[in-house]
């Protein structure tokens, strides 16, 4: 019937018109508070996550007591379900209803590359808290969007070098989950390893997720290697940890970690065989240095439980934030907010000072860790420090960025297949190592 | 039109399909930027339910796949532009046609099974598009997904403009509404609701069923298949997330919501369900919990109205599982019907 | 050569537990035509009973026993106070059923969290079992032995008792055997409420030998879905089969074709349906 079209026509413009009155329902954004929206997944199986870097967020807004230059400050936070098109969309929300000045998150690697997608386009500064896609502060890189926290290759690159150096190992299997961010790390570890002479890291790529990993234990070859490493994180890294125990692998070979294999929060699912599995970080929960024990101790007291990396990040991006805007005349000036971003150095950052580099990523501290049981607990010590670790690792910017981006199929797994100029390069690292967890 | 329509009423309705029309053109001249994008995702969103709905409520063919679909046509453009670096129409084209030839091939396999049978067969083909998607990754990048689809700039006019983006995506949209609304009043319709109602019967009668089915099948993909192409070139994004489990799920919501083979009712269906998720997540974590109780509330109690069309279809489903008895002898023992 | 017995190994107990899964949900759906979707959050809710009744008490099989009971319970509250309401009617049925996942899911995070979390079984239930040099957890030939005597006990159950007898009978033709006086309302019950028994015993299994979290409910659905449609709706004969194929085709196309193993397993359905769209034992489309 023509009519009942037209009806529902009238229907839908109807409701274009309600939607559009909707705003002068809304909460009126006023230019006089300066406005936060953080992004992360607070609902959903990655919801500890976005619990994690609410708290941290949190626990800084109110160490400022929501102020900045006599300002109210407003936080906004929306669900991203660890999805790409949900963050997008609510990012557009966050700039376009709720105008914030700057946005925190997300995530995972994934999400991070969507907002950054939309953030080239939109403007609006960025301060990625956790997503860790190398490109995001090299060959995508967008003047608004800055990072407080790592790329996948970083802290890598030095665990590589350092194992093939200290403890000798030449050979390594590694496993790894297949999309991006494993494979920037398994790209950083390679780089490192074989300028330390390192000769080969054999590496197989596993589908996300996987919960029975025996095929893949059945196919590593049992001599020929040195250890193993796995490249995973979450329930796969809980999984693999503890099929990789239960086969028996840890009599034949010793098993490392990615950065968030032994994630604090998948510690205790893990078999108390697991200590000993050695990674490395920007982070590890038991540091005693009085700006993390102050931070730790702050948190401890505000929810009951102990940080995460991924609250800390969240933590220090919104403290980087309000100083950074401590330093403007008018925060309303998004060029000035986003030059001030920019130039943060940020000494006294809980895991260890920081500074940006000229892509925007930070400087900073890598940690190398061991698993050990206290108390009958699972925990990360550790046991040695690297300093001014930057995301391009002892390399010019210019040479790594020219590189194929980190792939399945690269770089290669024979450090002989290497490009010369990758492997001769002046090393910067310095190996400390850590006593009673400084 | 009964006879009855007289001058006045005909000229009520040119009238309010006039000022509709007016009112839907005008939107991104005063709508504010996210309400215009919230619009945006409601026509590609209806587009995809009502391909479902379509097969729903006119063939009695509950398909799961549709979201499949949806998000096939998203990665095959997104591949096929940024990866391939094929310009424009051609990933388009190709995507669409290849999204044809999946539904065709989905189709082969499903069109001979009916009921919930049909439902759980079809939910397990379009996973396999959602597990191609999130396994292949040399070819889908996997979890992470595809980023920066666009949409074309074409003679000067660029189409990532929300208001020019907007203006193509409403023709595409009403041409849809008006194929599918077509067709429903067609002899294919007419057919098609007949094997909805008894298959064995329109066989009896002389009809290729098969040929039925598929032909609507078929022509259910072209919305589907030009909802993703949408999607991916607003968003920018696809990722596996699209066609999993969790979004299959949503859009049948969607669908029962709006009523089931009421076309324009999808519109009001994800409206609903996109300010419901807005609402309901600004209270509580457990949006999903809050999901599921509508969903279930909605299938037991059959609000009036909108879901009328449920009835109808839980009658159909019964009559056809009665059907087999009610026919001639030759065709099999009483109660061995299929469903 | 040793690689490949493992492989089989693995795909043995893989096949054991889509056994126990999808023997239920054939059943179910043979007698009253109703697939309930929500049998992936019935293994999800049982993992997680049997997680929380194994840290209580320490004992494994108490926890297997909560864990299946605790489903076959909630399986017979949702029969009486929901399903039973629209019985007869199949989609709404189905739709209820999906809608019942999404809150059980959801739920389940909420009680549980999202950190995935395993059931340490005990060592005398897995002792490290050498094998041509390998080792081999003990615990996966337990699963096969106890798939193995599932899935007798069931045949057993099928074929030689009088409540067997009227299950298949109700299987062949719901109508006469109601005629012939059985109440079929109670058979369709009492088969729903075994399959939640399974499906709960099911997730108390895997989250002892694999691991239980978020998500897992989807995946495993999906799966006996697969050897649901492939073996023939109805049949537990071919549910055993089809068991079988998936298992074994998941753990082999994992070692040699990672990328496509998803894709792999969904591929003899999608074939065998090509030409056989009641799947290979099914009796009817």
């Amino acid at each position: 019937m023509r009519r009942s079209i037209a009806l529902r026509f009238l229907a839908l413009a109807l409701a274009g018109l309600v939607l559009g009155g909707l705003p002068a329902l809304a909460q009126s954004s006023e230019s006089e508070t300066f406005r936060i929206g953080l992004i992360a997944p607070t609902t959903g199986p990655f919801a500890a996550f976005g619990q994690m870097q609410t708290e941290g967020s949190v626990l800084a807004l109110e160490q400022f007591e929501y102020t900045v230059k006599g300002h109210r400050v407003v936080f906004f936070i929306e669900d991203t379900r660890l999805n790409g098109e949900i963050a997008v969309d609510k990012s557009r929300k966050l700039d376009e209803e709720d105008r914030v000045h700057v946005i925190v998150g997300p995530t995972s690697g994934g999400v991070g590359l969507s907002v950054l997608d939309w953030a080239r386009d939109s403007g609006v500064p960025v301060v990625m808290s956790y997503s860790a896609p190398e490109d995001i502060t090299m060959r995508l890189a967008v003047e608004n969007v800055v990072r407080n926290s790592w790329t996948g290759a970083q802290p890598m690159d030095p665990f590589g070098y350092w194992v093939a150096s200290e403890l000798g190992y030449k050979r390594i299997y590694m496993i790894g989950e297949d999309y991006s961010y494993p494979y920037n790390q398994a790209g950083g570890f390679k780089r490192g390893f074989c300028r330390a002479g390192g000769e080969v890291v054999t590496t197989i790529w596993h589908p996300v997720p996987t919960e029975d990993y025996s095929s893949f234990l059945a196919r590593i070859p049992r001599t020929g290697y040195d250890a193993v490493l796995y490249n995973g994180a979450g329930s796969d890294a809980v999984a693999f940890v503890n099929q990789y125990i239960e086969f028996g692998m840890l009599d034949v070979y010793p098993l490392l970690g990615q950065s968030n294999t032994f994630e604090q929060g998948d510690l205790p699912a893990m078999l108390h065989e697991a200590a000993g599995g050695i990674s490395a970080m920007q982070y590890v929960e038991t540091l005693q240095t009085p700006e993390f024990v102050a931070f730790r101790d702050a948190y401890v007291e505000r929810w009951g439980r102990t940080p995460a990396a991924a609250a800390e990040h969240t933590y220090t991006a919104i403290v980087m934030i309000l100083r950074a805007v401590e330093t403007l005349e008018d925060f309303n000036d998004r060029d000035a907010l986003i030059a001030a971003l920019r130039a943060t150095d940020y000494p006294d950052a809980p895991r260890g000072g920081f500074y940006l580099d000229e892509y925007a990523n930070p400087v900073h501290n890598i940690y190398i860790r061991e698993v050990r049981e206290v108390d009958g607990k699972l925990m990360n010590f550790g046991i040695v420090r690297v300093p001014e670790v930057s995301q391009f690792g002892p390399y010019d910017p210019a040479l790594y960025m020219a590189q194929p981006v980190d792939a399945r199929n690269y770089p290669p797994d024979a450090c002989a297949d290497f490009p010369p100029e990758m492997l001769d390069v002046e090393e910067v690292y310095e190996f400390i190592p850590m006593a009673d967890g400084r | 039109m009964t006879a009855r329509s007289s001058l006045p009423r005909t000229l009520l309705t040119v009238a309010l399909v006039a000022v509709a029309g007016v009112v839907l053109l005008s939107f991104p001249s005063w709508l504010p930027p996210y309400y215009l994008t919230t619009v945006i995702r409601i026509l590609f969103y209806s587009m995809l339910a009502m391909s479902l709905s379509f097969l729903a409520g006119q063939g009695g063919m509950v398909s799961l796949t549709q979201t499949g679909l949806f998000g096939f046509a998203a990665y095959a453009l997104a591949i096929l532009s940024l990866h391939y670096k094929l310009p424009f129409p051609y990933p388009l084209l190709i995507a669409l046609a290849g999204t044809l030839v999946v539904a065709l091939a989905f189709g082969l396999i499903s069109i001979r099974t009916y009921g919930t049978y049909f439902l759980i067969l079809t939910l397990a083909l379009g996973q396999i598009l959602w597990a191609i998607a999130q396994q292949w990754t040399s070819v889908t990048e996997g979890f992470d997904g595809i980023q920066g689809t666009r949409a074309p700039i074409l003679g000067g006019i660029s189409f990532q403009e929300p208001a020019n983006f907007y203006w193509v995506l409403l023709v595409v949209f009403l041409a849809c509404f008006f194929l599918l609304r077509a067709v429903v009043r067609s002899p294919l319709g007419l057919a098609l609701r007949g094997t909805r109602d008894s298959h064995v019967r329109m066989s009896a009668l002389g009809f290729s069923v098969a040929r039925i089915r598929l032909t609507a099948f078929m022509i259910a993909a072209v919305p589907a298949a030009l909802a993703g192409t949408f999607f991916v070139q607003f968003t920018g994004i696809i990722t596996p997330v699209t066609l999993d489990l969790e979004r299959t799920v949503w859009i049948l919501l969607i669908v029962i919501l709006g009523g089931v083979g009421n076309l324009g009712g999808t519109v009001i269906g994800v409206f609903i369900a996109l300010m419901f998720e807005v609402v309901v997540t600004r209270f509580t974590d457990r949006y999903l919990t809050a999901m599921g109780i509508t969903f279930l509330l909605l299938v037991l109690f059959a609000p009036n109205g909108i879901t009328g069309a449920i009835e109808g279809l839980k009658r159909r489903f019964d009559r056809r599982r009665r059907g087999a008895s009610e026919v001639a002898p030759t065709a099999g023992p009483p109660g061995r019907g299929p469903s | 050569m040793v690689t490949e017995i493992i492989l089989v190994l693995n795909g043995l107990t893989h096949a054991g537990l889509l056994f126990v899964l999808g023997s239920g949900l054939t059943l179910a759906f043979g007698l009253m035509r109703v697939v309930n979707l929500s049998h992936g959050a019935f293994y999800l809710l049982g993992g997680y009973l049997g997680l929380t009744v194994f840290r209580a008490t320490g004992n494994w099989w108490l926890a297997l026993l909560a864990g299946g009971l605790g489903i076959a319970l909630l399986g017979f509250v949702l029969e009486k106070i929901l399903l039973e309401r629209v019985r007869g009617q199949a989609l709404p049925e189905t739709l209820l059923t999906i809608a019942l996942s999404i809150i059980i899911a959801d739920v389940s995070l909420a009680i549980w969290g999202g950190f995935a979390q395993s059931i340490r079984v005990p060592a005398a239930l897995n002792p490290r079992i050498s094998l041509l040099g390998f080792t081999y957890p003990g615990f996966r030939f337990f699963i096969l032995g106890f798939a193995v005597f599932i899935g007798l006990g069931l045949w057993f159950l099928l074929q030689k008792t009088k409540v067997g007898a009227a299950v298949r009978a109700g299987v062949d033709d719901r109508e006469t055997v109601s005629a012939l006086g059985i109440d079929i309302h109670r058979i369709f019950t009492a088969v729903f409420v075994l399959s939640a028994f399974l499906a709960g015993i099911a997730g108390v299994i895997g989250a002892s030998f694999l691991s239980i979290q978020p998500g897992a409910d989807g995946q495993i659905l999906i799966l006996s879905l697969v050897v649901v449609i492939l073996g023939g709706l109805g049949s537990l004969g071919g549910a055993v089969v089809a068991a079988l194929v998936t298992g074994l085709l998941l753990s082999f196309s994992r070692a040699y074709f990672p990328e496509m193993s998803f894709f792999m397993v969904f591929g003899p359905m999608a074939l065998v349906l090509a030409f056989r769209p009641q799947g290979l034992f099914g009796k009817w489309t």
